[in-house]
C-alpha cells in the first residue's frame, strides 16, 4: 500500500474531531458573523455540496460494492472481486476527502452563520455531539477494516462480507443521523417550542428524504463505478483489462439503472410530505420560484434515461444476432422522448405563480390542457420510462442467450456515455440539493427561523445552474485525483510484483 | 438484404422528422397549445432526430493517453456548457422582486427567543380568555324579535364602519405577500389545482370576526369545511400557522380586503 494515501486515509477522516473547540467558539454571542465578501451563502453552498457529493459516493459505492462480492463469492466469478476491490480502494480515499470537507463544512457554517448553526447544535445536540460521531467512528473502523482484510480474508469470504455489510449498516445509520437536521431545516414540527428531540428527528420529511438518499446513492454509486470504470478502460494498454473495465462498465451501469428506476417514486413520496407538511411549500417547490428548476429536473432525467438505454443499445450491439431487437429498442426510444415530453411540459412558462394577465395566452396550458401538468400525467410518463428500460435489459438478457459478447470491443463511445452518466449524475445532485434548500424560502427553519442575512432570496435558475457547473468540477477533480492515486498505487503494486 | 449506408439512414430521418413536425405543429394548434409550447415540441423533434442519428451512427475511433485526456476534457466542457446555458434559457425570475417582498416580512423579525416568548404569552392570555369564558355564566339565547334585531345588528356592522380604500388596497397587497392566490381563486385567477374556496363572494359569506379566525384558527373546534372543501378541510390543507405569521394590523387589511369582494 502506497504510504501516502495510507496515512491520508488514516488522519483524514479525524479531522473534524479537531473541530470542537470551534464549537465552543460558536457560543460566543457577541462576535459578530464574518462577511467574505463573495457571498457568504456561495461558499457555504460550495463547500457542503462538495461535501454531500463525497457523502453519497462513500455511502453508495459499498452497497454497490458488497452487492458485487457477494455475487463473485456464489458465482465464483473473480471479476466481480476485483471490480469491488477496485472501487472499495477509490472509496477509502474518497472517503478522507469526505471527512475533510465535513469539517470544513462545519468551519464555514460557525464562521459565517453562527447563531443558526449554534440553534441546530443545541437543537440536535444528542445527535450531532453523541450519535454521530459515535457512528461516524464505527463506520471508519469497518471501512478501513473492509479494505485492510481483503487479502487476509480471501479464503473466509463470509466473515469478509459480514464486515461490508455492518459497513453499510453504520453508513446508512450515519446518513439517517444527518438527515434529521436537515429535513428538520424544511419541514420542523410544529409547534415548535414544545416538539420534542424524536419529534424533531422524525419530521415530516426525514423519511422521505433518507430513502430518497439511500436510492439516489446507490445510483450514484453505480454511475460513478461507470466513470472510473470508463477512465480506466481509456487508461488500459492490455485487451484483458480492456475487457475487465468494459465488463465494470457495463455493471456499474447496470446498477445505477436499476436504482434510478425507483428515484421517481422516492422523489414523489418526497414531494408529496411537503405538501401534505404545508401545501404552500409544495406550491413554492413545484410551481412558484422554482418551478423551471423541474424544467431543468426534466431534461437531466430524460438525458440519464436516454444515456442508460443508449448504452445497453451498444451493448446489445456487439452481441451476435442481436440486431433483431434493434426495432423494439428504438420504439422504445420513442416512448422514452414522448414521456420525457410529458414530464417536462410545464403549467406555464413563468416563473411564479402568477402569470401576467396579457402573457397568459401565451405562457400557459388552456384549462382543457392543464392536466398535462398535473402529477397523474407526469406519473404515467415516469412509469412509462421505466418500463420501456426494464423491457430494453429484458431484450438484452435474451440477445445474449443466443448470442456471444466480447468484452473489450464495445462502440468506443460507450466510454464517453458512461462519463456522461457520471457528469449528469454528480450535476443533478448538486442542482436537485439546492432546490431542497431553496424551498425553506427566506428562513433557516421553515417558518421559524428567517433568514435575516441580504442573500435569503431564492437566486436564479441560471445562477443556480452556474453554482451547479462549479460544484460538479470541483468534486469531478477531486474524484479525479482519487482515481489517480488508486490507479498509481496499483500499479505500484503491480510493478513490485512484476 | 444490404445494409443502408449511415447517409441514407439519416436522409430517411430527416424526411420523417419532417413530416413529423408538420402534423407536431398542426395538431398541437388545432387543439390549443399556446406557441412557445409547440415551439417546445418542435425541440423535441429536433433533439429526437439527433439522438436517432447517433444510434445509427459509425463506432468511434479508440483513443488512448494524450487524446484520451484531451478528448474527455473537451466532453466535460461541452456538458458544462449546455447545462449551464441551458439553466440560463428558461425564464427567469427578477431577484429584486423576492428581495422587496423579504424586507416587508422581515419587518417584523424577531429572535426564537423572542418568539418563544411571545407565543408562551399568547398562549397564556388566551388560556385566561378560556377560563374567563367558562366561568361566566351562559346568556340566554336571543329568540324571536330579539334574534332578528341582533342578526340586523351583526350585519350592520361592516356597512357603518366601511373599509377605506386604501385598507382594502393595503388587504391585497398582504393577500399576494402571503401567496393566498396559491391556493384560492378571485376572479378566475390563482390555485392552479383546486385546493381551497374561491374567494369572489366570500364579503357576502362571511364576517371580519368569522374571516379572521378562519384563517388564524383554521381549525379551531366548531369550525366547518366549506361545501366542497371536506377532503381539502379534513388534510388541513389551509395552513394553520397565520397566527404566528399575519399581524393584528396584516390581518385587519387582509379582511377588509376580502370583505369587499362581494
Amino acid at each position: 500500500m502506497n504510504t501516502i494515501t495510507s496515512r491520508w486515509k488514516i488522519w483524514g477522516p479525524m479531522i473534524p474531531l479537531l473541530l470542537i473547540p470551534i464549537l465552543a467558539y460558536a457560543q460566543m454571542p457577541e462576535l459578530p458573523p464574518v462577511e467574505l465578501g463573495i457571498g457568504n451563502r456561495e461558499v457555504v453552498w460550495i463547500v457542503m455540496q462538495v461535501h454531500l457529493l463525497f457523502a453519497a459516493f462513500i455511502l453508495g459505492a459499498p452497497i454497490f460494492v458488497v452487492i458485487c462480492e457477494f455475487i463473485g463469492m456464489r458465482t465464483k466469478d473473480a471479476r466481480y472481486d476485483r471490480l469491488a476491490k477496485e472501487v472499495t480502494k477509490v472509496t477509502s480515499i474518497a472517503y478522507s476527502l469526505t471527512a475533510l470537507f465535513g469539517g470544513f463544512a462545519i468551519l464555514v457554517l460557525v464562521g459565517l452563520y453562527p447563531e443558526v448553526t449554534s440553534y441546530m447544535i443545541r437543537r440536535f445536540f444528542p445527535v450531532v455531539a453523541i450519535i454521530y460521531p459515535l457512528l461516524f467512528i464505527g463506520e471508519t473502523v469497518t471501512l478501513y477494516s473492509y479494505w485492510y482484510t481483503w487479502d487476509i480474508w480471501k479464503e473466509k469470504k463470509g466473515r469478509h462480507l459480514a464486515v461490508g455489510i455492518l459497513l453499510n449498516l453504520f453508513g446508512l445509520a450515519t446518513m439517517f443521523a444527518i438527515n434529521a437536521p436537515t429535513s428538520f431545516m424544511n419541514t420542523p414540527p410544529r409547534p415548535l417550542a414544545t416538539a420534542t428531540l424524536w419529534q424533531a428527528i422524525n419530521n415530516y420529511t426525514w423519511m422521505p428524504l433518507n430513502l430518497h438518499r439511500t436510492v439516489g446513492n446507490i445510483t450514484f454509486g453505480g454511475f460513478i463505478t461507470g466513470l472510473i470504470a470508463a477512465y480506466l478502460y481509456m487508461a488500459s494498454k492490455k485487451d484483458e483489462d480492456k475487457a475487465f473495465y468494459d465488463w465494470m462498465g457495463f455493471v456499474g451501469n447496470l446498477i445505477g439503472i436499476a436504482a434510478l428506476i425507483a428515484l421517481p417514486l422516492m422523489g414523489y413520496i418526497y414531494a408529496l410530505e411537503f405538501y401534505k407538511y404545508d401545501a404552500s411549500a409544495g406550491l413554492y417547490l413545484m410551481s412558484d420560484r422554482l418551478s423551471m428548476h423541474w424544467e431543468i429536473n426534466g431534461v437531466l432525467t430524460g438525458a440519464t434515461f436516454l444515456a442508460g438505454n443508449f448504452y445497453i443499445w451498444l451493448s446489445m450491439k456487439r452481441v451476435e444476432g442481436a440486431n433483431r431487437f434493434a426495432p423494439y429498442v428504438k420504439a422504445g426510444f420513442i416512448i422514452i422522448l414522448i414521456c420525457n415530453a410529458i414530464w417536462m411540459t410545464p403549467r406555464h412558462f413563468w416563473p411564479v405563480m402568477q402569470v401576467p394577465e396579457d402573457l397568459v395566452a401565451r405562457l400557459e396550458l388552456p384549462p382543457h390542457l392543464g392536466f398535462l401538468a398535473l402529477m397523474p400525467a407526469k406519473n404515467t410518463a415516469a412509469f412509462l420510462t421505466v418500463l420501456v428500460t426494464l423491457i430494453n435489459y429484458l431484450l438484452y438478457r435474451r440477445a445474449l442467450k443466443t448470442g456471444k459478447i466480447i468484452w473489450g470491443r464495445i462502440d468506443f463511445i460507450s466510454q464517453y456515455v458512461l462519463i456522461f452518466l457520471g457528469f449528469t449524475s454528480i450535476w443533478t445532485m448538486a442542482f436537485m440539493g439546492s432546490v431542497r434548500s431553496f424551498a425553506r424560502k427566506y428562513f433557516h427553519v421553515y417558518l421559524y427561523i428567517k433568514d435575516t442575512t441580504p442573500e435569503s432570496y431564492t437566486p436564479t435558475l441560471a445562477f443556480t445552474t452556474a453554482m451547479a457547473t462549479l460544484i460538479t468540477w470541483v468534486f469531478f477533480i477531486l474524484v479525479s485525483f482519487a482515481i489517480w492515486l488508486a490507479l498509481i498505487s496499483g500499479m505500484q503494486k503491480k510493478g513490485k510484483e512484476g | 438484404m444490404v445494409e443502408r449506408s449511415f447517409w441514407q439512414k439519416t436522409k430517411w430521418k430527416l424526411v420523417v422528422s419532417v413530416a413529423l413536425s408538420l402534423i407536431i405543429w398542426t395538431v398541437s394548434g388545432l387543439i390549443g397549445f399556446p406557441r412557445l409550447f409547440q415551439w417546445m415540441f418542435m425541440g423535441y423533434v429536433i433533439g429526437g432526430l439527433l439522438f436517432f442519428i447517433l444510434l445509427d451512427a459509425r463506432p468511434m475511433k479508440e483513443r488512448s493517453g494524450g487524446a484520451a485526456v484531451l478528448s474527455v476534457i473537451i466532453f466535460y466542457l461541452i456538458i458544462s456548457f449546455v447545462y449551464t446555458i441551458n439553466g440560463a434559457l428558461w425564464p427567469q425570475y427578477n431577484p429584486a422582486e423576492e428581495k422587496e417582498k423579504i424586507a416587508k416580512l422581515m419587518k417584523s423579525v424577531v429572535s426564537p427567543k423572542q418568539k418563544i416568548g411571545e407565543l408562551e404569552a399568547k398562549v397564556e392570555e388566551l388560556s385566561k380568555k378560556v377560563e374567563e369564558l367558562s366561568t361566566r355564566p351562559a346568556a340566554p339565547a336571543p329568540s324571536g324579535e330579539a334574534a332578528k334585531k341582533a342578526a340586523e345588528k351583526v350585519a350592520g356592522i361592516p356597512a357603518k364602519a366601511g373599509p377605506s380604500p386604501e385598507l382594502i388596497a393595503q388587504g391585497k397587497e398582504v393577500y399576494d405577500l402571503y401567496e393566498c392566490y396559491n391556493c384560492h381563486k378571485i376572479g378566475g385567477k390563482g390555485g392552479v389545482k383546486r385546493r381551497g374556496p374561491e374567494l369572489d363572494h366570500a364579503g357576502k359569506e362571511f364576517t371580519a370576526e368569522q374571516l379572521k379566525k378562519r384563517i388564524w384558527y383554521p381549525y379551531a373546534p366548531g369550525t366547518k369545511a366549506t361545501e366542497g372543501f371536506e377532503k381539502e378541510f379534513e388534510e388541513q390543507t389551509m395552513p394553520d400557522y397565520y397566527t404566528e405569521q399575519i399581524s393584528k394590523e396584516e390581518m385587519e387589511a387582509l379582511a377588509a380586503y376580502v370583505l369587499s369582494l362581494k
